[in-house]
């Protein structure tokens, strides 16, 4: 009995562990009816469309999210075999494929997306090339089926900003009426490019094409490094604080009128503002609550950025992977995924520019015949199509969050991956400008009292143990430096 | 003597009764502490004694020691940590003293009040935080000053316990017999009650000290990412700079100087009240 007990016992402490085993078995066996591994960033997909991926299909999603490309990596590094498809950058992309951690995708069986993608960004993406590795000469597109793209700018509030503020990275900071008012990004790529705009602004404004700006937004000598850290050092008395995800949330509750901003969040920021200032019934409320918020990407130039799916080389999951681009990329999920996120798709189809373009943003009905700005994205969804919107003042920067105009794409550059050399120097810069530097002296003097203080309590504890130290014990008792007499006290009965 | 015979048979039968001995019953936990705590430890060692060519190197501790601006931020987390246990000594032992004495505290339902906010999610209270500090305007006036509100505010529950443990667990007859002997309040309290306190607070400094120095996550939301504590240059290490080494060694050093702190903070500490250490 006592044996049966203690085996059932043993049986249930090791349950846990035979289940973790289990899971793995799971997975490997419903392999068979399919399943995939799909790790992408937060709040980056409508996630219905996951299970109905999988009543269509019988095919499993295993979803997780990941926090920053430089997170996955790490996991990716760590664990090759963790996902079938992963949502990087465009710098993690070409990261990845140099070191030969991803693997070129088969693109005859994604024939309707390679239809479907935007011919602009499929230019755009073409331009970077892996340079180093086994794939050295492929370009980042063999790797990737696109998701979304963006810019990076200033958002802002437009009753305190003026608009000619923020037509350039440094002109709000010349406003000293912004004081304190500002945030930048706590990442040290985001914060570099706006450096090296500032740094070089005069050069920017003269660079016709994307390669030129390209070139200065890439710049990672020592000088340049040394000057961004600098110009970003003498921000700080200016800015609130830096931020990765609280800024639109500052704006909005109007703590701060600037910050930079990638255009999904820009354009979700505007929306927000815009749904706080009305209440349940769509009328305006308290006007102080009102924040109208715009966006805006410095003439000098930019960041663009695009995000898409790889696949890490050692998953094999092929049939499953190219099923789930397939159904990621149509037109309709596309929308859906857009319509949830507030990002931009690559996807550019007729039924997007209706719905999306057209459906959110027109207003050409309710302005007068001279009124309101006309902006053409044919460039993005096809040359030759007639694909413009019309929209008024107030509503030009909520578009160009969603769809910047050819003018603003065309001085907008990608910034390529920090090798790890470059990374050593761009990360002392960092601290620096991150961190509090006190003169030598300061930390001199610290140190010493530190140091002191630490004796001290050292040989106050073990002053029992080292002779010199011993205090002279008292000779008198209480009793004798109070001349109280001590009487013995017997038989008390 | 026979009562003390049956016990001891009890005893062995209740080592026995599942067919394990106490030795057998450690072997999962000696398991846990090998993967998770030795095998850990290790890794860092050897990430933070490696180059980024693989080989053994001490550049990462050369590098830490010849960078102001690394010493600059170990010396603020210093301070910072320093500022924050004082203030949570002032503020806890009073407390302390008020509901191990208070008739008020029947049930430990006021005590319970102050232990309530550390079952919510930290991050979450530092954020409500904040938002109450800018919406009373004190927000913005100096972010150190925010930082150190924000992380008295989360921290403080952690330094009320143990003195209230002690606190109660303290032999009231003692001060009893102090007050019965002419000693006044005051003095009682200093002879008697404070010195008898000690551990408890010894404990409740290294439960507070530690966590601020590395707590990066407060200083971030409190200091608007405008301060910079060395948990958070740890942080970056692994996650934007991909250096892996240089980021082991920080956390070596500061694990050394945790284990320095509590070596003279431990002078307060006395074998038989060991209890109060949580």
């Amino acid at each position: 009995m006592k044996r049966i007990l203690s085996f059932i016992l043993v049986a249930l402490i090791c349950l846990p562990t035979f289940t973790l085993f289990g899971c793995g078995d799971d997975a490997k066996k419903s392999s068979e009816v399919g399943y995939v591994r799909v790790c992408n960033c937060a709040d980056y997909i409508d996630l219905d469309l996951l299970d109905e991926f999988e009543e269509e299909t019988g095919i499993k999603v295993i979803y997780s999210t990941f926090g920053t490309n430089e997170n996955l990596y790490n996991e990716l590094v760590i664990n090759p075999n963790s996902y079938d498809l992963v949502v990087p950058s465009e710098y993690m992309i070409e990261k990845l494929a140099v070191e030969g951690r991803i693997q070129p995708l088969n693109f005859d069986y994604l024939t309707d997306y390679q239809d479907n993608l935007s011919d602009y960004i499929q230019g755009r993406l073409n331009d970077i090339e892996i340079k180093e590795g086994k794939y050295a000469g492929n370009k980042i597109s063999d790797f990737m089926v696109g998701y979304m793209w963006g810019t990076m700018g200033w958002v802002y509030n437009t009753d305190n900003v003026n608009i000619e503020d923020v037509k350039s990275w440094y002109g709000v900071f010349e406003n000293q009426d912004l004081s304190k008012r500002i945030t930048i990004k706590d990442a040290v790529r985001d914060s570099y490019i706006i450096g090296l705009a500032m740094v070089y602004e005069e050069q920017l404004k003269l660079a016709n094409s994307v390669e030129e700006i390209s070139a200065i937004l890439n710049n990672t000598n020592q000088d340049a490094i040394d000057l961004v850290g600098e110009r970003l050092n003498s921000l700080k008395p200016m800015l609130y604080g830096f931020e990765v995800d609280s800024g639109k949330n500052d704006i909005v509750l109007g703590n701060i009128d600037a910050y930079v901003a990638w255009s999904g969040d820009g354009a979700y920021a505007i929306d927000v503002a815009a749904r706080e200032a009305e209440d349940e019934d769509g009328e305006l409320i308290a006007e102080e609550n009102i924040r109208n918020l715009s966006y805006y990407v410095p003439d000098e130039g930019s960041n663009i950025w695009f995000d898409g799916f790889v696949m890490p080389s050692a998953s094999t999951n092929y049939t499953n992977v190219y099923k789930f681009l397939e159904f990621i990329s149509r037109p309709e999920n596309v929308i859906r995924n857009i319509d949830e996120t507030g990002y931009t798709s690559m996807v550019a189809t007729d039924e997007i520019y209706e719905e999306i373009v057209l459906g959110w943003f027109d207003e050409s009905e309710d302005l007068e015949e001279g009124e309101g700005i006309t902006v053409d994205l044919s460039y993005f969804f096809g040359e030759g199509g007639d694909y413009t919107v019309t929209v008024s003042e107030e509503s030009y920067g909520r578009l160009m969050a969603q769809y910047p105009s050819a003018e603003i794409v065309s001085r907008c550059a990608v910034m390529s991956y920090f090798d790890s050399y470059t990374l050593l120097k761009v990360n002392e810069m960092w601290e620096k400008v991150k961190g509090q530097t006190f003169p030598t002296w300061v930390i001199v003097l610290t140190i010493c009292i530190v140091a002191v203080i630490a004796i001290i309590i050292v040989l106050i504890r073990h002053k029992d143990k080292i002779k010199w130290l011993k205090l002279p014990q008292r000779k008198t008792t209480y009793a004798e430096r109070k001349g109280l007499k001590i009487v013995k006290v017997e038989n008390l009965d | 003597m026979r009562k003390e015979k049956t016990l001891n048979n009890e005893r062995t039968a209740g080592s026995v009764r599942f067919g394990f001995s106490r030795r057998q019953l450690c072997i999962p936990y000696g398991v846990f502490l090998l993967c998770f705590v030795i095998i850990p430890l290790v890794l860092i060692v050897v990430y933070a004694f490696r180059g980024n060519d693989g080989g053994f190197t001490l550049d990462n501790f050369v590098k830490f020691f010849s960078s102001t601006t690394t010493i600059s931020t170990l010396i603020i987390s210093v301070l910072l940590a320093l500022a924050t246990t004082i203030v949570c000594v002032i503020i806890a032992y009073p407390l302390a003293y008020i509901l191990a004495r208070s008739n008020l505290n029947r049930g430990g339902t006021l005590l319970m009040l102050f232990i309530v906010p550390m079952w919510i999610n930290f991050v979450l209270r530092a954020m409500a935080m904040k938002d109450l500090l800018t919406l009373t305007g004190i927000f913005g006036i100096n972010n150190y000053l925010n930082v150190i509100i924000g992380m008295v505010y989360d921290y403080v529950p952690f330094m009320i316990l143990p003195i209230y443990t002690v606190l109660t667990k303290m032999d009231k007859s003692l001060v009893e017999a102090s007050l019965d002997l002419g000693a006044s309040p005051l003095k009682t309290f200093t002879k008697v009650t404070l010195p008898l306190s000690m551990p408890g607070i010894a404990s409740g400094i290294t439960m507070v000290f530690m966590p601020t120095m590395t707590c990066y996550v407060i200083s971030d939301t409190f200091g608007n990412g405008l301060i910079t504590i060395i948990g958070k240059l740890i942080d970056e290490q692994f996650t934007a700079f991909s250096n892996w080494n240089f980021g082991s060694a920080m956390a070596m050093i500061l694990l050394a100087i945790m284990l320095i702190s509590m070596w003279v903070t431990g002078s307060f500490k006395s074998e038989d009240t060991r209890g109060a250490n949580l």
